[in-house]
């Protein structure tokens, strides 16, 4: 069947309806863009003030923007699949220019065969009224009005961008406690390992190692309060392995200081090693080797002697020392005042290692003390957080507090103190701990108490002394049995029309109290 | 050809106009009732007229009688009217050599306008002989069938107030009427010329403008008007937004609503339109037709439930509501 309408007809329908469509889609596009422009400006200022006020990390302007702008490419390509939308047009057409639908109704009838000399009319018709359309007056190129508001909103990011920021205003309630802790935890533990790095020893590079991995957990909040304790008190146990090696070394120093205590020449040095100032005692061996020309030859065989007696001593970590002493007193023995001279040099080098390797404990020692204390602080933390929540919870269960299934801790010491006042030895079987010093402190006595209640039985009915007249206990059982109440009175509790009625379904349950209401009041009353 | 239908349409709208000024001669206001009454009779439909007692329901329907050169009856219906009072009875007849035979005598409803003053005073069983022959435009009497006469226009009054001793209409015989109209008090100028007019020695007659032939011819052109497939489509949106528990079903529908329109309401919202775009000089239906038929086609094919009769919501009110929400396109 051929289409409806000449072809010129139909011609002119079709090219208006396309100019029409074509305009439409404009301005849908439009439309569409100044709605995706604002949502993107919006989130952006939102992200911006977001980053002012609350402790967030809004993602980067560019991503935003780039993936908005691809959805709304998508968005738009979805939306005007399919080609033209001529029936759109015929409609918007009808309804702007006032056709009572004369468009949307030839576009519909263009497609029909057949033949029927009224449609033919009303497609003649049609096609007048689209000749004298015009679609650029009919459906004028607008920009919508929310590319105002997108101004504006675009203006409201310029003038945020350029307000100076210190921080966010607020942080997050529940968040904040927890992030300053772990804030302040990760400054304490940078601290440390500063430290640490600070003795410049090959020997803490494990510490350092496991400091390192700590710190990364702590900042990525990946490590729980327990795991952070643990990691403590092993990086500690690192750090103080050199403080018995360090006693040692201090203790041979003690000796080796007692054994030059009476020399003239020694004197001052032996004061610095008991002063456990090595860089001291360094510095005066070395002056001692400078000097070592200067000495008499009695002063150079005491010397001599003294430092024969202090190397042949057994003073374990001084080794090294010793050796140089030794070699310094042969050298003095042969007079070779060079020789001696350099092995007191060497004497001095190895006491100014042994400095070092005392300041480096004591580095280690105090960053060691810093994680004591950072534990410590950690631990507190951790038991006021768990008040705080036991409070919280404590506020919620007080039913079950009352009810018997929670027993405060205070209770208990009480129960156990008035317990232990009773009976001070306390009963066998009760745990003591002696780490409390000597002082025993018992437990809540267990008790088994168990209330025994006698089952009371109730006495038999005295048997009567002879036995009933059967014909009595019938005749008595009919009397008592038998009706006092015409059957006819009796009335049922709900009429069959109340009950009826309450049990339709399409009285809506809200009207069922009203509809009880009125049956009771028709009630009849006479025979109440 | 198209002359030929562009000059039907001028015609069918001429003899409209001259049909409604000659009415206004005797009416006074009252225009949607008038033009609900002349698109009912063109568009082969029956019409019911609600309304209080005194404000000219009978008087419109005698005027439409006075003004079609139509046959024109009238029944008071009452409680003890009688089926074989309104379709007519098989009658003894004794002819002149004295052979009695039945003669089937025809009742008042063999007419063209047929007034059914008060219908809802007669029993069901008589009104049900009325709505039968209305939907059929035949009366079957014994084992003969009588066709009614073309055109077959019922006009039925009922009186919304008095409802002691009434039968209210059954909604299955509502569904018969194309139109229910409300006829309103008249507004205080109307008044005056109402008073002006009947008061006199002399009050004002209707002459006749159209005979039975031009009237049929009117029909046919009605029904010859197309619609197109996205009108037609919105008058069944409409229907269908008075059916409750269904997809498209209005918000006000599904609270207040038991039954919606049937079939049978779309129909009239085509027919009714198809009317409406002729008077309008338009050769297709738009949707503004459809919507412009909505209330009087529609107001007594809704029923109630519980919660709309209880509070007392009147239909037309749910009908604007899906004129209002309803759009005309689905795109």
């Amino acid at each position: 069947m051929a289409p409806r309408g000449s072809r010129k007809e139909r011609s002119i329908l079709t090219s208006t309806l396309q100019r029409v469509d074509r305009r439409v889609r404009i301005n849908g596009v439009l439309d569409q863009m100044s709605i995706a422009v604002c949502l993107v400006l919006g989130l952006l200022l939102t992200f911006q003030i977001g980053r002012m006020v609350l402790p967030v990390t809004p993602p980067p302007g560019f991503w935003v923007v780039g993936g908005s702008s691809l959805l709304f490419g998508v968005f738009l390509a979805w939306s005007e699949r399919g080609g033209s939308r001529l029936a759109r047009a015929a409609s918007v057409a009808d309804t702007r220019a006032d056709l009572h639908d004369e468009l949307k109704t030839a576009y519909w009838f263009m497609g029909l065969g057949g033949d029927s000399a009224w449609i033919d009319l009303q497609l003649h018709r049609a096609a007048e009224t689209a000749r004298g359309l015009d679609p650029r007056g009919l459906v004028p190129t607008t920009v919508p009005r929310r590319f105002v508001t997108a101004l504006g909103l675009f203006v409201a990011l310029q003038v945020l961008a350029f307000i100076p920021m210190e921080g966010p205003l607020l942080t997050f309630a529940s968040a904040s406690d927890s992030t300053a802790i772990a804030a302040s935890q990760a400054q304490q533990l940078e601290e440390i390992r500063d430290l640490v790095e600070a003795t410049e020893t090959d020997d803490d590079a494990e510490v350092l190692a496991q400091l390192e991995e700590t710190l990364r957990e702590l900042e990525a909040d990946q490590l729980s309060m327990e795991e952070l304790l643990r990691d403590l008190r092993e990086a500690q146990n690192m750090l103080e392995e050199g403080n018995l090696e360090m006693n040692a070394l201090e203790e041979a120093l003690a000796d080796l200081a007692q054994g030059f205590e009476d020399s003239e020449e020694l004197g001052d040095f032996a004061e610095a090693l008991e002063d456990e100032n090595l860089d001291l005692a360094s510095e005066l061996m070395r002056e001692l080797s400078e000097n070592l020309s200067n000495l008499t030859d009695e002063e150079t065989a005491e010397l001599m002697a003294q430092l024969q007696e202090a190397a042949m001593s057994d003073l374990p970590g001084l080794e090294d020392l010793l050796e140089s002493l030794q070699e310094a007193a042969a050298a003095l023995a042969n007079q070779e005042t060079q020789d001696a001279q350099e092995a007191l040099e060497e004497a001095a080098d190895r006491l100014e290692e042994m400095s070092d390797r005392q300041e480096a404990q004591e580095g280690r020692n105090e960053a060691s003390e810093q994680m004591e204390s950072m534990g410590e602080q950690a631990t507190e933390q951790q038991s006021g957080m768990e008040q705080l929540l036991g409070m919280q919870q404590g506020e919620g269960g007080d039913e079950a507090a009352e009810s018997g299934m929670a027993m405060p801790s205070d209770e208990v010491k009480q129960s156990a103190g008035s317990t232990e006042a009773q009976d001070p030895s306390g009963p066998p079987g009760h745990a003591t701990s002696e780490s409390m010093g000597g002082e025993q402190e018992f437990g809540a006595v267990t008790t088994l108490e168990v209330q025994l209640s006698m089952e009371v039985l109730d006495e038999p009915e005295p048997r009567p002394e002879s036995e009933p007249d059967p014909d009595d206990v019938f005749k008595g059982a009919s009397r008592e049995e038998s009706s006092t109440l015409q059957y006819r009175d009796v009335r049922s509790p709900d009429s069959y029309a109340e009950g009826s009625a309450l049990a339709v379904d399409q009285i809506p349950w809200r009207y069922r109290s009203l509809v009880k209401k009125y049956f009771l009041a028709i009630r009849p009353r006479g025979n109440q | 050809m198209t002359t030929e239908i562009a000059n039907q349409i001028e015609q069918f709208t001429d003899q409209f106009k001259q049909v409604k000024a000659e009415i206004h001669r005797v009416i006074v206001g009252n225009d949607e009732i008038i033009d609900g009454v002349l698109i009912s009779l063109l568009a082969k439909g029956h019409v019911l007229l609600e309304g209080i007692p005194g404000i000219g329901k009978t008087k419109i329907v005698a005027t439409v009688a006075d003004v079609l050169q139509l046959v024109f009856s009238r029944i008071q219906f009452t409680p003890d009217l009688m089926p074989g009072d309104i379709v007519g009875s098989d009658v003894v007849h004794e002819s002149d050599t004295g052979e009695k035979h039945l003669d089937f005598q025809k009742g008042p409803i063999f007419t063209n306008i047929l007034l059914a003053d008060e219908i809802n005073r007669a029993t069901p069983k008589t009104q049900s002989a009325l709505l039968e022959a209305m939907q059929e435009r035949s009366v079957t009497v014994g084992n003969e069938t009588h066709r009614l006469p073309p055109p077959f226009f019922v006009l039925a009054t009922q009186n919304p107030l008095e409802m002691e001793g009434t039968y209210p209409l059954p909604e299955a015989q509502l569904d018969r009427f194309f139109y229910k109209l409300r006829i309103m008090y008249p507004q205080p100028d109307d008044m005056h010329e109402i008073m002006d007019r009947t008061t006199r020695r002399e009050e004002p007659v209707a002459t006749t403008v159209l005979n039975q032939d031009q009237i049929l011819l009117m029909r046919d052109t009605a029904r010859d008007v197309p619609i197109a497939r996205p009108v037609q489509d919105y008058a069944i949106r409409l229907t269908l937004a008075t059916h409750p528990g269904t997809p498209h079903a209005h918000p006000m529908t599904e609270k207040y609503v038991r039954f919606g329109a049937s079939p049978r309401g779309t129909q009239t919202l085509v027919l009714g339109g198809k009317v409406n775009a002729l008077l309008n000089d338009r050769v297709h239906v738009a949707c503004e037709d459809v919507r412009a038929m909505m209330l009087p086609a529609f107001r007594h094919r809704i029923l109630m439930n519980f919660e709309g009769e209880a509070e007392r919501i009147d239909p037309d009110d749910i009908l604007r509501a899906i004129i209002k929400d309803v759009p005309e396109s689905t795109e």
